[in-house]
């Protein structure tokens, strides 16, 4: 195991003014949607310095360097927040506060905290903990985690490749059900939307092409990520492995079905279309890797809930037909109400359906305000969803 | 010899879970319905178990069913976290686990593709896995089917495959549990040649079974696991011979000490004329309280020593120490109260004796909190009486109040076989038992006990006692 477990100051404090910079945009976005950046550029450089340094000193309160107790930690860093809020609102008005960043920093503060916070102090012998040799287990840091998923990508591609070979495997057509089961489901929705009742959009089939495969993605990702680790229980009782490698294998192996399907059928809809793909285009990968680490993070925080409240798979179903409904695949969201758009953002794949819809069918560069909050979705769910994991994974074998 | 696994105070508890509530329904219900509320019973796998092994060595971990034997080796796997108390292994060494064959086979995908998924659950980069795929193939001789789905193989191919994988992925530290008790002779005879390579080329292995035979083959060490304590630690003779005996004394749960039942020892000559509180402990009443006394002054004992007489029963050796020893440093301990009353109220009496003078403690599981640092500590008589669950439960309360320097005498009957689990006839004539009052004990087994609780036995020489009885000495290592 190489990677350090206590961080330099330095670098901690450059992760708390980075996820502070994000939580703060993203919020002001939410709040104001009308203003640009440059509205709140000065606001946020005169506030940022208060934060960070509140924080700082009630970590420096509560001991952080002596012996990292998570709980004290996230109290030191939600006071140290919050303080450096009253002292900005105090020294220089209200002028650029947004009540919804204050939530988003003290949230995004708590679990960057959380998830670079060692549960365990380096043991001064060359005796370690029989879980740590991999660099897993018991440790909290997120970066530990992804070491530890890292030394064992073999096993994480073995994994993928196997379910990938099991489901082709033996049958006639093969890749091609892959295929037809988003092609049904659009033929569905044409007849249902554009000939039984009639509602006019331009290009409805591709923005429902691009939404149903993005969508299938993230919720074939969570429905098996959610019983990653239920499924695999004679697997976890005989032999010790990174056990966050078994959601993200799933979450993989539905990446690699997304990546398939959508190479046959974006090109055609292009094609059949006739847009001609722009610039924008190009920002493509960074979405997908944000949509993929906020779909890790779900599907993470789904497997390590289900090992110990069976129901979730049941509630999971039901949640991801709401939100399937609340995700503007079917719709176009610039013809819904302004009053009713805002719970569309709360559905964690609305952004990234608005961006891809954005940049591949309209050719044009994503809105700040939707790529800021899929940045946050993705980074709190990711963090949310290894801090959860990690912290409980030692008590899975018990639990199965 | 560098240590490789260290388990220092280790306990696992498990909750056993009536109306789990890994369904919300039972949360809910339980909020109303008393009887549908998640009950919740603990279970103590390990308690305060702690072994070293070393680099090189094979350890048997024996014990019956439910005693502990896998939780303890999935807590050195890493897939089990200890509840309290370390589980360590040294710093860069590769932890093998077979704790069943195949871990991850999957029916529909080839014996090539099994091999390969099988490696890298076990941390196996890619380069690594195919340089050891040829031998892995030959090792397990299936060149022929690594095409073939798994489906095709017989049930004693895919255990070959197995094993081949797991035997050839060459780890410094092999976790093995009863893998000998499937497949064929050849399979077991082809398992022991590959374990006595590990064994040859430096590596560690921890063996659980409770087959004495596979154990013999591998091991040359043996821990003893009963209800989750470790009751013995040492060689494999003394391992079964202690094992075979709690089999044969099988009890669900560990004994309290039992009455003294000691009239058997003395002879009806003996017993005529003498009260009952002498008689039951077995006549011979002045030589042996004598005796002691004697003996453990030319040990050493001065009156400003702590003394502690385990089973001190009606005081024959108490009136002598009381009257030697500083005002409160006689401590007597015993699980009879009439017999230490007929002591404080005859005895101690006819040599008026102030019974101020002495502390007494009766209860019968060893409860002896409160007190001061032992310097000499004595069980005269005592294990000969007592199954040996319970000569652990003695060992392990008295060694953990010995001062610095303080020692624990104990007699008892030598049991001269220990292989063997039949009774025994003394030079003295009295015939003991490994199962039945009167006990006899091997020192190997005495040893390997001791060696469990941090401490150490060596044999006493020059003790000669009238009945047959040996002595050992226990301190702390």
């Amino acid at each position: 195991m190489t990677v350090p477990e206590t961080r330099s100051g330095a670098a901690k404090v450059a992760r708390d003014v980075a996820l502070a910079l994000v939580s703060y945009a993203a919020g002001y976005e939410l709040r104001f949607p009308a203003s640009g950046f440059h509205a709140i550029h000065h606001a946020a450089v005169r506030w940022l310095p208060l934060l960070v340094a509140a924080q700082i000193a009630a970590l420096a309160l509560a001991g952080r360097d002596k012996r990292p107790a998570a709980a004290r930690t996230i109290a030191a860093v939600a006071i140290g927040t919050l303080a450096g809020a009253a002292a900005g609102w105090f020294l220089f008005g209200r002028e650029g506060v947004s009540r919804l960043a204050l939530a988003g920093d003290v949230i995004l503060l708590c679990l960057g905290a959380l998830a670079t916070l060692p549960s365990e102090r380096r043991p001064a012998s060359d005796m370690i903990s029989p879980t740590q040799l991999d660099g897993g287990g018991g440790v909290l840091a997120i970066s530990t985690g992804l070491s530890a998923i890292y030394r064992y990508r073999e096993l994480l591609k073995n994994l993928v490749l196997k379910d990938l070979k099991l489901k082709y495997r033996g049958s006639v057509f093969g890749f091609l059900w892959s295929l037809l089961n988003p092609l049904v489901m659009i033929l569905v929705y044409l007849v249902a939307f554009k000939y039984i009742m009639a509602i006019r959009t331009e290009g409805f089939v591709f923005l429902l092409l691009v939404g149903i495969l993005a969508w299938t993605f993230f919720a074939n990702s969570a429905s098996m990520g959610a019983g990653a680790i239920v499924d695999n229980s004679g697997l976890l009782k005989t032999v010790y492995f990174p056990r966050a490698i078994l959601p993200i294998a799933s979450v993989f192996f539905n990446l690699a079905q997304y990546l398939l399907t959508a190479a046959v059928f974006l090109p055609l809809m292009l094609i059949i279309y006739q847009v001609r793909p722009g610039p924008p285009a190009l920002l493509f990968p960074v979405f997908l890797l944000l949509q993929l680490a906020m779909t890790i993070g779900i599907a993470l925080a789904l497997a390590a809930g289900t090992a110990f409240f069976r129901d979730i798979r049941h509630l999971l179903e039901i949640a991801l037909m709401v939100m399937f409904w609340t995700t503007p695949i079917v719709y176009d969201y610039h013809r819904v109400p302004a009053a009713w758009r805002w719970p569309i953002l709360f559905s964690p794949l609305s952004p990234f359906v608005l961006t891809y819809q954005d940049i591949f069918y309209y050719a044009k560069w994503p809105e700040p305000q939707t790529a800021a909050v899929a940045i946050v979705y993705a980074g709190v769910a990711l963090i949310g969803g290894f801090a959860l994991f990690t912290r409980v994974q030692g008590q899975f074998t018990e639990q199965l | 010899m560098r240590a490789v696994i260290q388990l220092d105070n280790v306990s696992k508890r498990y909750w056993l879970r009536r109306n789990r509530s890994g369904e919300l329904k039972v949360r809910f219900l339980g909020l109303l319905h008393k009887d549908r509320r998640e009950t919740r019973d603990e279970l103590w796998a390990l308690r305060d178990v702690s072994i070293t092994i070393g680099q090189g060595e094979s350890v048997g971990v024996i014990g019956r069913n439910g005693s502990g034997k896998s939780t303890l080796l999935k807590l050195v796997a890493g897939i089990h976290e200890p509840t309290s108390g370390d589980v360590r292994v040294a710093r860069g060494t590769r932890v093998g686990t077979l704790i069943e064959l195949g871990v991850g086979f999957h029916p529909e995908l080839s014996g090539r593709e099994n091999v390969f998924l099988n490696a890298a659950i076990h941390g196996l980069t890619r380069p690594a896995i195919e340089a050891l795929y040829p031998a892995i193939v030959d090792y397990a001789g299936l060149r022929d089917f690594m095409d073939v789905p798994l489906k095709n193989y017989s049930s004693g191919m895919q255990m070959r495959l197995g094993f081949a994988v797991a035997a050839n992925l060459d780890p410094d530290i092999l976790l093995l549990d009863e893998i000998f008790a499937v497949g064929d002779e050849e399979f077991q005879n082809q398992c022991r040649r590959t374990l006595a390579q590990f064994l040859s080329a430096g590596k560690t292995i921890l063996f659980v079974s409770h087959a004495a035979a596979s154990v013999r083959a591998v091991c040359h060490r043996v821990c003893l696991l009963e209800h989750g304590r470790l009751l013995y630690d040492g060689g494999v003779d003394g391992g079964f011979n202690a094992y075979h005996r709690l089999m044969l004394t099988s009890s669900p749960a560990p004994s309290p000490v039992p009455a003294v039942q000691a009239t058997a020892l003395s002879s009806s000559a003996e017993a005529a004329g003498e009260p009952w509180h002498r008689v039951t402990v077995g006549g011979l009443w002045d030589e042996l309280g004598e005796l002691q006394f004697d003996f453990l002054k030319n040990q050493g004992l001065l009156p400003s020593h702590y003394l502690l007489d385990v089973g001190c029963g009606s005081l024959r050796g108490g009136i002598h120490f009381i009257r030697y020893l500083d005002p409160g440093h006689y401590i007597g301990f015993d699980c009879d109260e009439p017999l230490v009353r007929a002591g404080i109220e005859i005895e101690l009496a006819r040599v008026k004796l102030d019974p101020a003078r002495a502390t007494f403690i009766v209860n019968d599981n060893f409860q002896l909190d409160g007190l001061p640092p032992i310097d000499f500590a004595f069980a005269q008589e005592l294990f000969p009486e007592i199954p040996l669950t319970t000569v652990i439960t003695c060992i392990a309360a008295v060694v953990k109040k010995l001062a610095p320097g303080g020692r624990f005498y104990v007699t008892y009957f030598e049991d001269p076989n220990p292989a063997e689990t039949a009774p025994v006839v003394q030079p003295s004539g009295v015939v003991t038992h490994p199962d039945m009052f009167p006990y006899h004990l091997n020192f190997e087994v005495l040893a390997g006990m001791c060696r469990s609780v941090g401490a150490r036995a060596e044999r006493v020489s020059d003790w000669k006692q009238p009945r047959g009885q040996v002595m050992a000495v226990i301190a702390r290592a």
